[in-house]
């Protein structure tokens, strides 16, 4: 029964966009989607990244702080993502 | 037929993903590694005291490659894989698609993980380019 409760609400779901503007500061100019990842991953290695609805970018090593940050600042997470240390190897 | 299509990028895939709820999202979009070696999917227990889902389970003989390890199961109402978009310099374009699945176990651990229980839901082609192609 919970289950197809479930279905049904994941099919009523209203596709949602999220646009948004990442700072020039923060990310330089880039000519594709791995460019601009690397860069993030070169500032914020190792820690929490979020890219905030006004194009700011707030990181810290632990996400509450990220939540934190982004309160403080007035704005919504865009995007989140954790951002390997420099020359990270994953074996998960 | 919905086609999504991402590069290899720091040597692993990461993929979008929205964790969905009966009312909308519960998390904002996500990168979650795409993990051909976890049973399961994950998402890290911090997040959960945002998301609030009740625990309905634990493993308590997870392997992973350090050691053999406990963790929580949560069920995700639906994750949701999107499509992301770039736009040069700095603009970036997260969209829901329609490629979802609903009641998704995930352990409580330390990061994203797109683990098996979501990936075999899916057609994935892993390309010579280092592209991944996900369909269904």
């Amino acid at each position: 029964m919970a289950s197809s409760l479930h279905k049904t609400a994941s099919l009523c779901v209203v596709q949602q966009m999220a646009t948004v503007q990442v700072r020039k500061e923060e990310v330089g100019e880039n000519k594709d989607l791995g460019s601009l990842f690397s860069k993030l991953n070169d500032k914020y290695g190792g820690k929490w990244v979020a890219i905030l609805e006004n194009g700011e970018v707030v990181a810290d090593k632990k996400m509450e702080e990220v939540y934190n940050l982004a309160t403080k600042r007035s704005s919504k997470i865009a995007a989140l993502f954790q951002a390997p240390e420099k020359g990270e190897q994953l074996f998960l | 037929m919905t086609r999504l299509e991402f590069a290899i990028f720091e040597g692993h895939y990461s993929l979008p993903i929205h964790l969905l709820g009966p009312s909308g999202p519960i998390s904002e979009p996500v990168l979650a590694f795409f993990d051909t070696g976890a049973s399961k999917c994950g998402i890290p227990k911090e997040a959960n005291k945002v998301f609030n889902l009740p625990v309905i389970d634990h493993d308590d003989n997870v392997r992973t490659a350090k050691d053999k390890v406990g963790y929580d199961v949560v069920r995700i109402p639906t994750v949701n894989l999107m499509k992301l978009d770039f736009k040069p310099p700095s603009t970036v374009q997260f969209l829901d698609t329609d490629l979802q699945e609903a009641n998704v176990e995930a352990w409580l651990c330390t990061r994203y993980i797109i683990g098996m229980n979501l990936i075999s839901k899916f057609d994935i082609e892993l390309k010579r380019n280092g592209r991944i192609v996900i369909t269904r």
